[in-house]
C-alpha cells in the first residue's frame, strides 16, 4: 500500500522548522564577494559535480554535436551523438598537441552542427565520435606513437529524462538520476520530450550566480520588486499580512537540492490585465483559463496538491533550475564567469501550438517573462556591487527565504567540508 | 474593388492594405531584432505603431487563424503575423511601463537566441 505523501507546512506555522539543522540567525555572504570563495567553488563544487548543459533534442541525428564555452570549468565541452545514438562529451581538444578541436570562425564562441567524424584543421588528424584516432596525418612521421592512447579527452555525460549532464570529476561513481535524487523521481517520466516549442534567451550579469538564484527562490518580493507587473498581488501586500497568492504554497528541501511550489493557475483575466492580455486571452503565467498538463501529473509535482497550484521550481545543485508551469516548462542554468558575473542562460519549452491563435498567445507570455526577468537583473547587480562594499558582511533571510537559506548553507559547507577532506587526505598522504 | 486592386501591395493581405506602410518598419521576423527595436524607438513611435494596429489586432488574429499552422505562411499573411509579433513587444513598453525599457532596468537585455 503507498500512501501519497502531501508536502504541510509544520503545525508551528514556520517552513524552517521542518529543518533544524538549517539555522535561523543571519548567513554569510562571503560566497558572493570573496574571490578566494569563488577559487574553492570552482574546484570543489563546478568541477566535481553534475552539471547540466543542454538537451537531447539539441543532438537529433547520429554526428549531431554542440559545444559549450564554460569558463567556471576552464575548458571547452564538447557534446555530441555517436554512431550508436550514445551522447558523449568531452574537452574540446586534439590529443596531437591539444589544438582546439570543434569552432567555427573565433575559437570562443559556441558552435553546432554535424559531422561524422571530428577533423582536427592544425594537422589534419581524424577522430571517430568516440573519440579515438582514425588516423594521423603523415604516419611515415611518426615516432614512439601509440594510436589507442591518442583519444580526444573524454568527460564523463550522462543523460535523465532527455537532460544531458557532465561531471569533470572523473573519480565520479555516482549516477545523475542518484545525485539528483527524490525530486528528480518525484518528477521522472514527465513528458518532457512533448514540449517541443522552444524559446531561448542569454544574458551575462554583473552579479554572483547565487544572487540571481536567489532572486527566483522566493516569490515574497513579488508584490513589492514586480510592483507594475504584478498589480493584484501589490494591493494585498498592503496589508502586511499572510498573502495567498505570493507565500508559497510549499517549500521543500532534500540534501544538496531544494524547491518551491507557488500559486499561479489558472491564468485569468483581473481588474488589471491589460488591454493586449485580453486580446490575446494569455499572460505572464500562459494562455487564460487552459491548463495543459499532462494527466496525471508525476507526483513530485504541485506537492501540496493545491488547486491554485502554478508553477513547480526546482533548484538542483548546484547551477541548474527547472521549472514546471501551465505552459511547459523552463530551465535556468548560471554559468559563473567571476566572483561577481555569471551568464544566465533561460531556456522556455512550452506546448508546441496547433494553431497560429495559439503560437502569438505564446509570443505574449514568452514577451513578459523576457521583460519579468529583466525586472529582476539591474536590482540584483546593484545588490551585489553594494554587497562587494564589505559594509555588511551578512545577509537575513525569513520564513519564505528558506530556499535562499539553503542555497548558501549548502554551497558553504559543501567548500567547506571539501576543504578539510582534502586537507586530512593531505595529512595523511 | 476591381480598380483598387491594381494598385494593391502584396505585401500585406487585402484587407489590411491601409496598414500596409507599416511593414518595412515593424513587420520583423526575429524575436531579438523585435526587441532591439523597441528599445531604441521612442515612445511616440511605439505608440503611433501600437494605436495604428492594436483596433485590427483581432482582424489580423482571425485572418491569420485560417491557416494551417503545420504550413509556411503566404509572405503577406507572414508579415501580418509579424506585425502582430511586434504588436505583443510594444504593447508591454506602451501598456505597462510606459517607457520603452523595462522600469529600472538600467541598459540590460536578454540576448533572445530563438
Amino acid at each position: 500500500m503507498s500512501q501519497e505523501r502531501i508536502l504541510m507546512k509544520p503545525e508551528s506555522g514556520k517552513w524552517t522548522d521542518a529543518y533544524p539543522h538549517l539555522g535561523r540567525g543571519p548567513i554569510s555572504l562571503d560566497d558572493c564577494v570573496s574571490p578566494e570563495f569563488y577559487e574553492k567553488e570552482k574546484q570543489y563544487i563546478f568541477k566535481k559535480n553534475w552539471l547540466y548543459v543542454g538537451r537531447t533534442e539539441r543532438l537529433p541525428t547520429i554526428g549531431s554535436y554542440f559545444t559549450r564555452e564554460l569558463e567556471i570549468l576552464d575548458t571547452s565541452v564538447l557534446v555530441l551523438r555517436d554512431q550508436d545514438n550514445n551522447v558523449h562529451a568531452f574537452h574540446n581538444m586534439c590529443p596531437h598537441r591539444g589544438n582546439k578541436l570543434v569552432w567555427k570562425d573565433d575559437p570562443f564562441v559556441e558552435t553546432e552542427g554535424t559531422s561524422s567524424r571530428l577533423y582536427c584543421r592544425f594537422h589534419g588528424w581524424r577522430y571517430d565520435l568516440n573519440g579515438n584516432l582514425i588516423k594521423p596525418s603523415r604516419q611515415d612521421l611518426l615516432l614512439d606513437f601509440e594510436p589507442e592512447k591518442c583519444k580526444v579527452p573524454p568527460i564523463q555525460c550522462e543523460v535523465w529524462n532527455g537532460f544531458i549532464f557532465i561531471n569533470l570529476d572523473a573519480d565520479n561513481k555516482q549516477t545523475v538520476a542518484d545525485f539528483l535524487g527524490d525530486f528528480a523521481r518525484g518528477i521522472d517520466g514527465f513528458p518532457f520530450a512533448k514540449y517541443s516549442q522552444t524559446y531561448k534567451f542569454k544574458a551575462e550579469l554583473k552579479c554572483n550566480w547565487k544572487i540571481f538564484m536567489d532572486g527566483f527562490a522566493e516569490s515574497y518580493h513579488g508584490p513589492y520588486l514586480h510592483a507594475g507587473t504584478f498589480g493584484a498581488l501589490s494591493a494585498l501586500a498592503k496589508l502586511d499580512a499572510p498573502n495567498p497568492y505570493t507565500d508559497a504554497l510549499g517549500y521543500e528541501l532534500k540534501g544538496l537540492h531544494r524547491m518551491f511550489s507557488f500559486y499561479g493557475e489558472p491564468s485569468k483575466e483581473t481588474p488589471y490585465s491589460l488591454p493586449i492580455e485580453k486580446l490575446l486571452q494569455a499572460g505572464a503565467a500562459g494562455p487564460w483559463n487552459k491548463r495543459v498538463e499532462p494527466v496525471p501529473l508525476p507526483p513530485g509535482l504541485n506537492p501540496t496538491r493545491s488547486e491554485t497550484y502554478g508553477f513547480d521550481s526546482f533548484q538542483f545543485f548546484p547551477n541548474f533550475v527547472l521549472i514546471f508551469s501551465a505552459s511547459g516548462f523552463t530551465t535556468h542554468a548560471h554559468w559563473p564567469t567571476g566572483p561577481h558575473s555569471h551568464i544566465v542562460e533561460v531556456d522556455m519549452y512550452y506546448h508546441p501550438p496547433s494553431t497560429h491563435q495559439e503560437r502569438i498567445a505564446q509570443e505574449l507570455t514568452v514577451s513578459y517573462l523576457n521583460d519579468v526577468i529583466l525586472e529582476d537583473a539591474s536590482p540584483l547587480e546593484g545588490m551585489q556591487a553594494m554587497l562587494n562594499s564589505g559594509a555588511i558582511k551578512e545577509f537575513h533571510a525569513n520564513d519564505e527565504e528558506i530556499l535562499i537559506r539553503h542555497l548558501h548553507k549548502t554551497v558553504q559547507d559543501y567548500v567547506a567540508n571539501a576543504e578539510s577532506e582534502q586537507n586530512n587526505e593531505h595529512k595523511t598522504a | 474593388m476591381q480598380k483598387a486592386s491594381k494598385t494593391m501591395s502584396t505585401k500585406l493581405p487585402e484587407a489590411f492594405q491601409d496598414l500596409v506602410y507599416l511593414v518595412d518598419e515593424w513587420a520583423i521576423a526575429d524575436g531579438h531584432q523585435r526587441y532591439l527595436k523597441r528599445v531604441n524607438s521612442t515612445m511616440d513611435e511605439m505608440k503611433a505603431f501600437y494605436d495604428a494596429l492594436f483596433p485590427r489586432a483581432a482582424e489580423a488574429i482571425e485572418h491569420i487563424n485560417q491557416f494551417d499552422y503545420q504550413l509556411a505562411l503566404p509572405a503577406d499573411t507572414e508579415n501580418l503575423r509579424n506585425l502582430l509579433y511586434s504588436l505583443i513587444t510594444v504593447s508591454l513598453a506602451v501598456e505597462l511601463w510606459r517607457q520603452p525599457r523595462v522600469r529600472n532596468s538600467a541598459n540590460i537585455i536578454l540576448t533572445r537566441l530563438c
